[in-house]
């Protein structure tokens, strides 16, 4: 297991552990379908330790969060 | 009684396109209970009652404060049904908000919106088998071309229909703490939903419920210590087999792998290097056009239009009914010159609004967040504060008001505070005067240093705010959806030009009319009496006053002084002002400052302009947005030591080097 921020773009993995995190920004991910145990994807990164975009492989849903954020997201690389 | 319609839905559906097709117009603005939030209420065609448009929620557990309006409405206010827009293409993620108002248990309609994207993606959606899981009428609709629309609104049941609340079963252990809930708060059993919206922790109930019966907080405790994780994610989770269940029964997918174009667009817009640019591009194109290439030559059409045709008529109708001097002079050198200065800046200004929305609706602002991010949190914000720092280059009042949108209350206000620095189109007209007279070759260029500079210093006042208002943990929340482009709706796009325009219109028949037979009086009245020279008038006497203060800034001479202290009234009436006082139309006015001003004491007083204070309107705003007395005084006066010191640093330094 590892964190979200170490993720190569493109390598689909899933989300694994959302309790490290803030409770308003996991509120908002499960809100937006980002649950332990969902496949996503690192789409894009934004310069200078910008924010991270992100796909639910799923339904396709993209969000950007930042990367201070996604080192607190645990994902598994299946 | 006219029935009254919830309009709800994700943000990012078509629910304002399905708002202004439902209805005609704009009937009033509304204010509800709890925060003071302005609501769109709108008629609904043919006499089927009031629709209340609601902020755009992904959950009624709210996170900001824009958000809470929702829970808060449905809580606390009666109506008698919901209109529910669901995104096809995002089904799953839509129908966990569509749970939530089901279990409500109120006459429940649903516009099925964007089948035709769901379709590029592989999914086909069968609207009557959905109907049937959901057990409520679905009506597909496509909200931008009002296809389907009209089937939903001949739909709307003329009386309330009696509807059961949806039960999702949310596990034994969850059910026993919401009955234990019910019991002990003294629920009715249609308020089982109120039940599961505190267990979720959503924070308006539990303020609401808390406070009634604060011995439930011992059932949420101990649920959460049985189930062993976050209510909240066991209820969505509940809720999400829930949606998947239905989506199964409903649903035919294919797999596609093709590339949108949302995905080609933004590996160049969003590109790591390229990203920064391309904004700053997007920028100065838009003023361009603004200014060189549309608003300028509409202007000026205007303005031959309001100096010709129209003084000559007046004056004709004048004269032939005989009005004395005094009345003549009023309308004449008062309220043409001062309301016409400023009406000849209505193209340009919707021009800029139409911009605006135009980058709103398409979804480039979403993009903007995640780019500008990093650079806002070295100033301590985030990158959604910029979001209504652009709106605020249309108007500072809806900016102010956009900054909702921003969940951390320390990140809001400070957004707030520096809003005010953010060059509105009401300052435009005086840019126009000064730049087309002092810097008529590049006029685009010196606009644009200023809403730099104004940018700039902004970011600065952020890092001095941040500073102050530091909590021992700042937090900050930062999670943006990135919605696939629309090509923005004609009619969508016109309607929010013109609702952000039409308070510009309507200050010039208020403020600017009144402002204008003000300012004209005291110029034409002084000690000695009427219709004295302008340089003995009261105005002059006021004028000069802090003509002083001003002179290390390059402009102290009492007209900038007397213009100056109008423009708190709106900034546009510091030309209307001048137009006054000079007793000009706007064409020759530039001719009149030419006589007045250098090149560098213009760039001053434009950059003083900018800076000083904010308007009455915006400081309006700012009050009820901050709730606070105190923090609206520093709001509002900050920026006139700020003005004081960066016009001084431009004169002074561009004097030394030798600048004129």
């Amino acid at each position: 297991m590892t964190d979200l921020a170490m993720i190569p773009i493109g390598k689909p993995v899933v989300m694994t552990d959302l309790n490290k995190i803030e409770d308003r920004l996991r509120r908002r991910l499960l809100a937006l379908g980002f649950y332990e145990g969902c496949p996503i994807v690192v789409r894009r990164r934004a310069s200078f330790q910008g924010p991270l975009t992100i796909e639910q492989r799923d339904h396709h849903q993209m969000i950007a969060i930042r990367k201070s954020d996604a080192k607190n997201i645990g994902v598994f690389l299946p | 009684m006219t029935q009254k319609i919830a309009l709800l839905g994700n943000p990012n559906t078509g629910k304002t396109s399905l708002f202004n097709r439902l209805t005609g117009s704009y009937a009033h603005v509304g204010n509800w209970s709890g925060v003071t939030v302005d609501k769109k209420v709108g008629k609904l065609h043919g006499n089927r009652g009031q629709l209340i448009d609601m902020p755009g929620v992904y959950d009624l557990d709210p996170l900001s404060a824009d958000e809470a309006v929702v829970a808060r409405f449905l809580m606390e206010e009666s109506f008698d049904g919901m209109i529910n827009i669901i995104d096809a293409s995002q089904l799953e993620r839509n129908l966990q908000l569509t749970a939530q108002l089901l279990e409500i248990g109120k006459p429940i309609q649903i516009g099925l919106n964007m089948m035709d994207v769901a379709r590029t993606r592989g999914t086909t959606i069968d609207a009557e088998a959905l109907a049937k899981e959901l057990g409520v009428d679905v009506f597909p609709i496509v909200a931008r071309t009002g296809d389907g629309c009209e089937v939903l609104l001949s739909s709307i049941p003329e009386a309330a229909k009696k509807y059961t609340p949806l039960r999702i079963d949310y596990g034994q252990k969850t059910e026993q703490a919401i009955t234990a809930i019910i019991e002990i708060a003294d629920l009715q059993e249609q308020e089982r939903w109120m039940a599961v919206q505190y267990l979720a922790g959503n924070r308006v109930f539990v303020e609401y419920l808390e406070k009634k019966s604060p011995r439930i907080i011992e059932v949420r405790k101990e649920l959460e210590r049985q189930l062993g994780r976050f209510i909240h994610a066991h209820i969505t989770e509940c809720r999400r087999n829930w949606a998947v269940a239905i989506r199964a029964g409903s649903v035919v997918e294919e797999k596609s792998d093709r590339k949108t174009w949302t995905d080609r667009i933004d590996a160049v817009v969003t590109h790591p290097i390229l990203g920064l640019p391309i904004f700053f591009a997007v920028l100065y194109v838009l003023f361009h056009v603004t200014f060189n290439w549309m608003g300028a030559p509409l202007s000026d059409l205007l303005g031959a239009f309001i100096e010709g045709p129209i003084s000559t008529g007046v004056v004709f109708v004048l004269t032939q009914l005989g009005a004395s001097g005094f009345i003549q002079d009023l309308l004449i050198d008062g309220v043409i010159a001062g309301v016409g200065g400023v009406l000849v800046f209505v193209p340009q200004i919707f021009v800029l609004f139409f911009f605006i929305s135009f980058l709103e609706d398409s979804g480039y602002m979403a993009r903007v967040a995640i780019v500008m991010d990093r650079f806002m949190q070295m100033v301590g914000l985030n990158g959604k504060s910029f979001i209504p720092m652009i709106i605020g280059f249309g108007c500072n009042v809806p900016g102010i008001m956009a900054a909702r949108s921003v969940e951390e209350e320390r990140e809001r206000l400070v957004t707030i505070f520096i809003s005010p620095f953010m060059s509105c189109s009401a300052r435009l007209p005086i840019y126009a005067v000064f730049a087309g007279s002092f810097f008529a070759s590049n006029q685009a260029m010196i606009v644009l240093s200023l809403y730099i500079l104004g940018i700039v210093l902004a970011l600065l006042a952020a890092k001095v705010f941040s500073k102050v208002l530091a909590a021992e943990e700042a937090t900050s929340l930062f999670l943006v959806e990135q919605p696939p482009y629309r090509v923005p709706q004609g009619l969508t796009l016109w309607r929010s030009t013109w609702q952000k325009g039409k308070g510009f219109v309507r200050k010039a028949g208020t403020f600017i009319f009144g402002g204008s037979v003000v300012i004209w009086l005291l110029a034409y009245t002084g000690p000695g009496g009427f219709n004295v020279n302008m340089n003995d008038s009261f105005l002059a006497m006021i004028g000069g006053l802090i003509a002083m203060l001003l002179i290390p800034l390059g402009f102290g001479t009492w007209q900038a002084g007397a213009a100056l202290i109008t423009g708190f009234l709106a900034k546009e009436v510091v030309v209307s002002t001048m137009a006054i006082i000079y007793a000009v139309n706007e064409s020759e006015l530039g001719r009149q400052l030419a006589g007045q001003f250098t090149p560098l004491s213009a760039y001053s007083f434009m950059a003083f302009v900018l800076l000083y204070v904010p308007c009455l309107a915006t400081v309006a705003v700012i009050r009820r947005e901050v709730g606070s007395a105190k923090w609206t005084w520093i709001a509002s006066l900050y920026g006139l030591f700020v003005a004081y010191s960066i016009s001084f640093l431009i004169y002074q330094t561009g004097h030394a080097l030798g600048f004129s």
